[in-house]
C-alpha cells in the first residue's frame, strides 16, 4: 500500500465518521486543526484497524498529531 | 500544566455534602484495598491508607507529606491512627483545605497550592500521594511527548523536599487499554471532559520511566479489580440517595455522576483503566 492510498483511506474513513468533507489533508496536517476531536480520531484509528486488520499499540496512540503520524504508525505495524 | 485550579474545581468542589453522601464517612475519593469478599468500604479504605503508610514507613516521629490531600482522610488516619505528630497536606481546592483545617486536627496543616510550584522550607520523613498525578499532565502535554518529563518533575520536588532515608507510599491511577468504539468511548470522552477536564491518566510505564533518578521502586502492586469494586459501591450510595442529590444539585448533576461512575466500573473491568500503589525509596 503506497503512501497515497493511506492518506485516501484516512480521507474517507474520517469523512465517514465525522460526516463532513476533508478534501485538501496532507501527511502534514495537524488532526485537531481539522476539527477532529480525539473521540473521532480514536474512531478513524479503529477504524482503519480493521479494515488493514492490524492494531496500533495502545501506547502510541496518544502521540499522533499528524495526519503522516497515523499513516507512520500503521505502516511500521506492516512491515512497509 | 494538567488540570488548573478552575478544572480542579470542577472535580471536586460541586460540594463537600454531595460528595459525604456517596463515599465513605471519611470522604477517600481513591481506591479502597479490600481483604475479603465482604469488607465494607469503610474498612477497606482504612487498608488502603494502612498500606501506603506501610509503603512510606511512617513512624511517630516522621513528619509526612500527602500531595494532593482531598478531604484530609489520610492526613486524619496518620494523626489518629497512626499517632504521627506532625504532617503536612497540599491540595489545589481550596474548598478542600478550608474544610480539613477547620478540623482542626492536632499536627495537621493543609496548604492549598498548586504543588508543582510550592515552596517549603520544610523536609519530609515520609510521603504520601494518592492519585494526584492524573491531574498532572494534560492531553494536550502528552500528544506533545511531555508526559514523562511532567511526572520526572513531580518526583524531584518530592526528593528534594525529603530527608536522605525517605520513603513514598503513591498511589495512580493508570489508563491502559483505549477503546476505538462503542458507547465505552463516548463515556470516557464524557468523563476526561466533563468531571475531570484537563488531566489525564498516566501509563505504569511512564511512570517507571520517571521516577528515576530519584526513586527506587522496590514494590508495585496492581489494584484493578479493587477499583472496579469500589467505583461500584460508590454508585450503588449514589443511586440509593438519588432523590436527595436530584432535589438538592439537580437532575444533571446526578446524571452525569451515574454516568462518570457506571463508566469506571466498565473502565476498569475491561482493562481500559486500573490503578497501582508504588513503594518508593529516595535515592540519597
Ligand atoms: C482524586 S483526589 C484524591 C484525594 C485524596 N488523596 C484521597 O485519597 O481522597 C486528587 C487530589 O489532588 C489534588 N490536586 C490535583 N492537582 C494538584 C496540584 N497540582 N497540586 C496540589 N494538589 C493537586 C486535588 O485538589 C485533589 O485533592
Amino acid at each position: 500500500m503506497s503512501d497515497k492510498d493511506l492518506l485516501q483511506m484516512f480521507k474517507v474513513v474520517a469523512e465517514r465518521v465525522d460526516k463532513k468533507s476533508f478534501a485538501d489533508i496532507t501527511r502534514e496536517s495537524v488532526i485537531t486543526d481539522l476539527g477532529v476531536d480525539s473521540l473521532s480520531m480514536m474512531q478513524i484509528v479503529g477504524e482503519m484497524e480493521t479494515e488493514l486488520d492490524l492494531q496500533i499499540p495502545d501506547e502510541d496512540l496518544v502521540e499522533i498529531v499528524t495526519v503522516g503520524d497515523l499513516c507512520a504508525k500503521i505502516e511500521n505495524r506492516m512491515g512497509a | 500544566m494538567g488540570s488548573n485550579k478552575d478544572e480542579v474545581q470542577v472535580s471536586y468542589d460541586v460540594s463537600n455534602e454531595f460528595f459525604r453522601l456517596w463515599l465513605d464517612e471519611r470522604m477517600n475519593y481513591t481506591c479502597a484495598v479490600y481483604e475479603s469478599e465482604d469488607q465494607s468500604l469503610e474498612a477497606a479504605q482504612l487498608n488502603k491508607l494502612a498500606i501506603l503508610s506501610d509503603f512510606a514507613k511512617v513512624t511517630p516521629d516522621s513528619h509526612v507529606l500527602d500531595i494532593g490531600c482531598g478531604w484530609g482522610a489520610c492526613l486524619e488516619y496518620l494523626a489518629t491512627s497512626r499517632s504521627v505528630k506532625k504532617a503536612t497536606g497540599v491540595t489545589l481546592s481550596s474548598a478542600q483545605a478550608d474544610e480539613v483545617n477547620a478540623r482542626n486536627i492536632p499536627g495537621v496543616k493543609v496548604h492549598d497550592a498548586d504543588f508543582m510550584k510550592w515552596e517549603t522550607e520544610e523536609k519530609f520523613d515520609a510521603v504520601i500521594s494518592i492519585c494526584m498525578m492524573d491531574h498532572l499532565c494534560s492531553p494536550q502535554e502528552a500528544r506533545e511527548g511531555k508526559a514523562v518529563d511532567i511526572y520526572r518533575e513531580y518526583f524531584r520536588r518530592v526528593h528534594a523536599m525529603t530527608n536522605p532515608g525517605a520513603w513514598f507510599g503513591l498511589q495512580t491511577i493508570l489508563r491502559n487499554r483505549t477503546p476505538r468504539r462503542g458507547q465505552i468511548l463516548q463515556d470516557l470522552y464524557f468523563v476526561t471532559h466533563e468531571i475531570f477536564p484537563g488531566g489525564l491518566n498516566p501509563r505504569l510505564e511512564e511512570i517507571i520511566a520517571a521516577v528515576n533518578p530519584y526513586w527506587e521502586v522496590i514494590t508495585v502492586k496492581q489494584r484493578r479489580t479493587d477499583y472496579q469494586r469500589t467505583t461500584a459501591e460508590w454508585l450503588r450510595r449514589l443511586r440509593l440517595n438519588e432523590t436527595a442529590i436530584r432535589q438538592e444539585w439537580g437532575d444533571k448533576c446526578f446524571e452525569d455522576y451515574q454516568r462518570y461512575l457506571d463508566t469506571c466500573v466498565r473502565c476498569f473491568d475491561q482493562h481500559i483503566s486500573s490503578l497501582a500503589q508504588y513503594e518508593l525509596r529516595r535515592i540519597d
